[in-house]
């Protein structure tokens, strides 16, 4: 067999716009909204620079069932081009694209094999009989909930075969549970790459027989999902050994940014502590305009400004102006202020206070599950709210989250009255 | 715990002070405004707790030196005693403790024996001053969180619980409407609602593409047929094009069969006879013309010259031609300038005539009319005019001179009237000496005066003075005096000696008498000494007699002296003595004699003044006279001077010089006619030499040509010039005339050649024509020319018949052939209704695919915008931004709903556990300070407000109770307060500033009752400036330690 050379993406969510507060930068608003678009081209250019001989795309293509029309034309397109390039395309779908969501009368080009419900297998290079084979399958509708590895037939032996599927691996990935599988499943279906999709943070689970990978989303979309994005260059050799290499396709990155207040004096120092970070933080990404969420931490003298009503608001403005303009922009989407006052909570815990009382009480209320109970019993007001439950589903209240919002309700209170005692 | 001692090193204006020992109950601190309690209070505070950390808080900075801070010395319940010392430093400040054994202790350490209390508990329950009180009134309604806040270090509880309650409610609230939550939750509902409408762009989409797909089909059929059709139509336009070529294709054929062969005719042939007719005409013209030309220009060689003799005299002709104008000119003037001379002639001997019968022309050139001659007339002129100017002067200046001289004789005349009219005045010495007189007669008057003044006096006084005993009179006065003094000096000693018998009241009666004896005696003594010496005396009176005697003397002599210069005055030396009215007549009289004096030497002075006048009078008349004989005699000299230059210059004697100056402006117009008359005699001249010369250059041609001028005047020779002019003129123009004739003649022959050559060839050319067309002649050619053309012309209409067909039918080479076959068989007509009903089918067809292409642009425009559309893009990223909007507002949410609960509990805790003992003792306080009239007070089941309980058992809620009562109330709750929380902790001191002004004396009195009761759980030091209220403490506790600041 001679060297073989892919590119592993997945997850792609065309047309899937950003989560935050980023409807404050209208200014740029159009780099936001088609950064999806844009990663994906930038997966196209990859292909044709790297001379690639196929693309894998292990589904969740686009971001919903509906299928954003304007995300289906430009994905043709960009196959369109692969097309004229002699590169391949194999794709499966998702629980955010399942077969049974529209799709409009749009023909793939010659070079696409896209996957049905049921598993087959195509060659990457139908005029090479040693080429690797692709065996993959699409979701039939999002919900599967099933383990949809043991479909997957034992592969051709002595060439060398990968499997595209968006499955979940594991138990605790942080996504939902759809075609829940094992590594085991994976290292005993006979494999030698497993192509997979719908974990957003890259992982490469194993590396040999089979290797194992996630790519993640090659374009973040809100501040949990930070950092450099994109696709895996997979170069498999002559002995059918493949090779990684991770290539950053993000078009706008997400970061999270920290900045202990400890040694500053006073906003000009923060704002001034603030730039540096940022400057360092847009290097690292290579020049791309970033999108970031600020959190302060530690403790200091500032906290006591942090704490006036619109400082923080003053503070993002500032930073925006400083940073957000220019095509390589840097706009801070949001800051978390958790820095806390120049005292320490054990000594708060010790004082015959009022502080002292609520350190006292918040813990003595994490460890009692049954005030945590009537804790969440007084925010499903909220949080089971009719018609705002839908939207917040992701946070949906345990008693962990009870936990961490008496932390901040502490916090709260410390910040409050520390300041109105005139410590 | 209580404070023994503080050492202030340096704080606000305290330097190196120390305070203490304060005592361990109650402790009063008085001080002025200004003295520095709150320094103080803060100076604790800071000992205990640190510096404030916070800009804005005041740090009392070291304003007189010494290190920031300083210490104070503690001593705790169990006896121990520290000294905790804090200076600035970093953070909170550098803190020590040292316990009494030396050891130093860490800050830890400190706050656990501080009991773990705060800075907000020291601040808000052992510190307080008269601003906290009104916090009870404010606050009233949560009881609970004030007391807890006052309690536990925050007294701002109640605020920060509903602030904490406003901000959730404005994230979110069950049935609000406005709330961030709801709001973000409509907009959600818009763009869901936008989203839903935009996800119908799919079925559009797909609708659109299977409209395009359909589209394209139809359109792909009506193609074919709009071809088919188009075919047809083409065949039928093709016939139809060909019918009239075909038709006359098949006429001419049958034309050419039926004409005369003209095979080799010449091609253009008619044109070319035309042609080589044209040239032998034109040849043949052209001989003609080149025969006459000859024929004209040798008659005009040979032709003669009129007048050819004049032709040898062309110069002078020329110069008779150029003078012939001037000639003529002069001709004409010649007489007039005879005329004008004749008339200035005339008028030249008129003027001779008027200067005299002997003046002509010869005698007016020589006289001299030169300026240096006009010049010596003037001269002559001026000279005797001002001789006879002189001449007046002088006779005028001796009649002056003689009426001067008449007038001096006047006033010489009245002068001497004036001096004899005052002879007899006296002279200014007469007048100076009776004025002497006059001034002694008045001194003299004066003294006279004066004398007889004193002896008036002097008697009036020797009449005023007691007659003869003046002088001895005041003696016994005198002596009678001094009696009272003896008898005053006798009862004196008479008082001694009963003193010393000791009689002492009639000692007493005999002094006092005594005494006023002796003075009665010296005060009649002295006065009687004062009378002695005011007398005048009998020497006096001899003295004024003596006087009067001298007085009446020197009256005596004056009187004589005055009648002696009255007789000098000249006045009656025996008459009254003349007094000063007298003297002042006298006076008078001698100043009108003194102006006297004045005009006679006026008038001698006038008279002296008239004969100098009369003698310079004479003189002058004399001198004027002389001066009038020089003048006569200067006149004479000039005119004769005058007269015998008249005959030197030959000018008619006996003119005077004016007149000489008008015979020479005469001779002046005169002479210049004369020289007009020259002039103008000098032009007729010139004007007939002129005419005189021109005749004399016409003589000469004249002769030549046989003209006789031998009677001819001048006016018949100008004209025979005209005459030999023109002659010439003309037999010049002939004779060019001829020479270019004679040139022309050869020029002709050789055109006539020319013409001849030209005239053979185009008959050759034609003859050729006529033979090459098979004609024997021009006609028969021209007839053969029209049957060729003919022809021509209708094989050139088949050619392109021919030629049309073959284009309709295109390059097939059989398609003629089946198109000729296909018209055969139809007609024009038939073609033409096919051909109607095709393009009819075309027209529809094409309308139907036009429309399907609009619908077919329309529908990849939709689709286009669909594919370009980023409508639902941009709602995604909104509802993307709402659900972040949301996600953050319900985490705010919580956490403040969390927080409000955490609080909820930690209150109800300290409310369940330790606030009903508060209650208790602030009962307990309250009572005390009201003085029972209030019993006690409690806090309703499930309240968060108090009830006090009246002495007569009603109840009232704090809002029911007067501002002072209210503040009592909040008193007592602090002291309630401060008592529990010693009973769980350290017992801190309580230390407060100025809170009974607003209490009456007995409440306050009680209150202090209070502060000296919770003096006995723990240090109570009590910051007042006013007297009473240190008054009212020292009565609640007669033993209070007072400290004074001042």
């Amino acid at each position: 067999m001679r060297s073989y050379r892919f590119i592993h993406a997945a997850d792609l969510h065309l047309d899937s716009p950003f989560r935050g507060m980023v409807e404050d930068a209208p200014q740029f608003a159009s780099t936001l909204r088609d950064a999806t678009f844009d990663t994906y081209e930038a997966i196209i250019e990859l292909c044709i620079a790297e001379r690639a001989d196929a693309l894998l795309v292990a589904g969740d293509i686009y971001d919903g069932a509906d299928r954003s029309l304007r995300a289906q034309l430009r994905f043709i397109e960009g196959l369109r081009r692969l097309d004229e390039a002699g590169i391949r395309a194999f794709i499966c779908h998702g629980n955010h694209d399942p077969l049974d969501g529209w799709e409009a009368q749009l023909t793939f080009p010659g070079n696409v094999v896209q996957f049905g419900s049921s598993v087959s297998a195509e060659p990457v290079n139908t005029s090479d009989p040693g080429s690797p084979l692709v065996y993959g399958m699409s979701y039939p509708t999002r919900e599967v909930r099933e383990n949809l590895v043991p479909l997957f037939p034992q592969p051709e032996p002595g060439r060398f075969c990968i499997g595209l599927l968006h499955a979940n691996v594991g138990a605790n990935t942080g996504h939902e549970p759809y075609a829940p599988c094992s590594l085991a499943d994976l290292e005993q279906s006979g494999m030698d790459y497993w192509a997979l999709g719908h974990v957003h943070t890259r992982a490469v689970l194993r590396d040999r027989h089979p290797t194992v990978v996630y790519p993640g989303n090659p374009q973040g979309r809100h501040v949990n999902e930070a950092g450099a994005r994109g696709v895996y260059v997979v170069d498999v050799d002559g002995q059918g050994a493949p090779r990684l290499e991770f290539r950053a396709v993000d078009r706008v990155r997400w970061e999270r940014v920290s900045l202990a207040i400890d040694e500053l004096e006073n906003e000009q120092d923060l704002l001034d502590a603030a730039e540096r970070r940022l400057l360092e933080t847009r290097d690292d990404a290579g020049g791309r305009p970033l999108v970031y969420r600020l959190r302060l931490d530690g403790r200091g003298a500032l906290h006591a400004s942090l704490s006036r009503d619109g400082f923080l608001r003053d503070v993002q403005d500032q930073l925006n102006d400083r940073l957000a303009n220019g095509n390589a922009f840097a706009f801070c989407e949001r800051i978390d202020d958790e820095t806390s006052p120049d005292v320490d909570r054990e000594e708060l815990r010790a004082s015959q206070d009022l502080l002292g009382d609520i350190v006292r009480m918040a813990d003595d209320l994490v460890e009692d599950e049954e005030a945590l109970e009537e804790l969440r019993g007084e925010l499903r007001v909220l949080f089971e709210h009719q018609r705002a439950r839908r939207y917040l589903s992701d946070r949906a209240v345990d008693q962990d989250d009870v936990r961490a919002f008496l932390r901040e309700a502490e916090r709260l209170l410390v910040d409050e009255l520390y300041d109105a005692g005139g410590r | 715990m209580r404070i023994e001692r503080l050492h202030v090193e340096g704080f606000g204006h305290y330097s190196d002070r120390e305070f203490g020992e304060f005592d361990k109950g109650l402790v009063l601190v008085r001080g002025d405004n200004e003295a520095g309690k709150s320094t103080l209070l803060a100076f604790t505070r800071t000992v205990l707790f640190g510096f404030p950390t916070r800009l804005g808080h005041k740090h009392y900075p070291a304003l007189r030196g010494g290190r920031h801070g300083g210490s104070i010395d503690l001593r705790l319940d169990d006896g121990r005693g520290f000294r905790a010392e804090r200076v600035e430093g970093k953070g909170r400040g550098h803190f020590q403790l040292f316990a009494e054994d030396g050891n130093v202790l860490n800050e830890e350490r400190f706050k656990a024996l501080l009991g773990n209390n705060s800075e907000q508990v020291f601040t808000s329950a052992f510190t307080f001053d008269l601003d906290d009180l009104p916090t009870i009134e404010e606050d009233g309604a949560d009881l609970g969180g004030l007391l807890y806040g006052v309690s536990m270090g925050a007294e701002r509880l109640p605020q920060v619980v509903k602030r904490i309650d406003e901000q959730a409610s404005q994230i979110f609230a069950p049935r609000g409407r406005t709330h961030r939550v709801a709001q973000a939750l409509s907009k959600l509902e818009v763009v869901e609602s936008h989203l839903r409408e935009v996800a119908d762009q799919a079925d559009q989409y797909r609708s659109l593409q299977q409209r395009q797909a359909d589209l394209a089909a139809e359109l792909g059929r009506i193609g074919e047929t709009v071809r088919q059709l188009g075919r047809q139509v083409q065949e039928r336009e093709r016939q139809q094009a060909a019918w009239k070529d075909w038709t006359q294709l098949r006429v001419l054929d049958e034309r050419l069969a039926s004409m005369e062969d003209t095979a080799g005719f010449p091609e253009d042939g008619l044109s070319r006879l035309e042609r080589a007719e044209e040239q032998a005409r034109t040849a043949q013209l052209e001989l003609d013309d080149a025969q006459r030309d000859l024929e004209e220009a040798e008659a005009a060689a040979d032709k003669p010259v009129d007048h050819a003799v004049l032709l040898q005299h062309a110069e002078g002709i020329e110069r008779l031609r150029r003078g012939r104008d001037a000639v003529e000119a002069s001709l004409r003037d010649l007489p007039k300038r005879q005329a004008e001379l004749d008339g200035i002639e005339r008028e030249l001997e008129k003027l001779l005539g008027e200067l005299g019968s002997d003046w002509d022309e010869e005698r007016l050139g020589a006289f001299d009319l030169s300026i240096r001659r006009r010049d010596a007339i003037e001269q002559w002129r001026k000279r005797i005019e001002d001789r006879r100017q002189a001449e007046r002067d002088a006779e005028r200046e001796v009649t002056r001179a003689r009426e001067a001289g008449e007038e001096a004789a006047r006033a010489q005349g009245e002068a001497a009237e004036n001096a004899e009219a005052l002879a007899d005045a006296p002279t200014r010495a007469d007048i100076e000496a009776r004025r002497d007189l006059l001034r002694q007669t008045r001194r003299t008057r004066q003294k006279y005066d004066v004398a007889n003044q004193r002896a008036h006096d002097l008697e009036a006084q020797q009449r005023g003075l007691p007659a003869g005993d003046t002088g001895e009179a005041a003696a016994p006065d005198r002596r009678m005096a001094a009696l009272p003094g003896v008898i005053g000096a006798l009862l004196l000693v008479g008082s001694m000696v009963a003193a010393g018998a000791e009689e002492m009241a009639v000692a007493l009666v005999l002094g006092v008498a005594g005494a006023v004896g002796v003075t009665v005696g010296i005060v009649t003594w002295m006065n009687g000494q004062r009378a002695a010496v005011a007398s005048p005396g009998v020497e006096e009176g001899r003295r004024l007699d003596g006087l009067i005697a001298e007085a009446r003397e020197a009256a005596g002599n004056a009187e004589q002296e005055l009648r002696t210069l009255v007789a000098r005055l000249g006045g009656d030396a025996q008459a009254t003595l003349p007094d000063d009215a007298a003297i002042d007549g006298m006076e008078a009289a001698l100043e009108r004699d003194r102006d006297r004096v004045d005009e006679r030497e006026q008038a001698d002075n006038g008279l002296r003044e008239a004969n100098r006048a009369l003698e310079r009078a004479g003189a002058k008349l004399e001198d004027a006279e002389r001066v009038l004989q020089e003048a006569h005699t200067a006149t004479s000299e000039a005119e004769q001077g005058w007269e015998a230059w008249l005959v030197s210059e030959r000018i008619p004697a006996g003119l005077a010089p004016d007149t000489a100056m008008q015979l020479i402006g005469r001779v002046e117009v005169a002479k210049a006619k004369a020289h007009e008359v020259a002039q103008t005699r000098n032009r007729v001249r010139a004007i007939e030499e002129d005419i005189a010369a021109y005749c004399e250059r016409v003589r000469a041609p004249a002769r030549e040509a046989g003209i006789d001028l031998s009677h001819a005047d001048q006016q018949a020779t100008v004209e025979v010039a005209d005459r030999l002019i023109r002659d010439f003129d003309a037999a010049r123009e002939q004779h060019r005339e001829r020479e270019e004739a004679r040139a022309r003649v050869a020029e002709r022959m050789r055109a006539q050649e020319g013409a001849e050559q030209r005239l053979t060839t185009a008959r050759r050319e034609l003859q050729g024509l006529l033979e090459a067309g098979g004609a024997e002649t021009a006609e028969d050619f021209r007839r053969r020319a029209a049957v060729h053309q003919d022809r021509h012309d209708l094989e050139a209409q088949r050619h392109e018949c021919d030629l049309r067909l073959r284009q309709i039918c295109g390059p097939d080479p059989d398609a003629l052939a089946e198109l000729e076959e296909a018209l055969e068989a139809t007609s024009l007509e038939a073609i033409e209704e096919d051909l109607e009903r095709l393009r009819e089918e075309v027209d529809a067809a094409t309308e139907r695919r036009e429309a399907l292409l609009t619908e077919q642009g329309h529908v990849e425009s939709e689709l286009s915008r669909l594919h370009d559309d980023t409508t639902a893009s941009q709602a995604r990223a909104e509802r993307a931004a709402l659900v972040s909007e949301l996600d953050a507002a319900a985490a705010e949410w919580g956490s403040l709903t969390v927080a409000r609960q955490l609080l909820r509990r930690v209150r109800e805790r300290y409310e369940q556990e330790r606030q009903p003992a508060v209650i208790q003792h602030a009962s307990e306080f309250f009572r005390t300070i009201t003085g029972g009239r209030y019993e006690r007070l409690f806090q309703p089941l499930g309240e968060s407000t108090l009830t006090v309980v009246d002495h007569d058992g009603s109840q009232k809620t704090p809002e029911e109770l007067s501002r002072g009562t209210r503040e009592q109330l909040y008193l007592a709750l602090r002291f309630g307060a401060v008592t529990e929380a010693t009973r769980h902790t350290e017992r801190l001191p309580v230390i407060v500033d100025e809170v009974l002004v607003n209490f009456d004396p007995d409440r306050a009195l009680r209150a202090a009752e209070g502060f000296a009761q919770l003096a006995q759980e723990t240090q109570v030091i009590v910051f007042t400036c006013h007297p009473w209220v240190a008054e009212v403490f020292q009565e609640a506790q007669p033993n209070l330690q007072t400290i004074s600041l001042d």
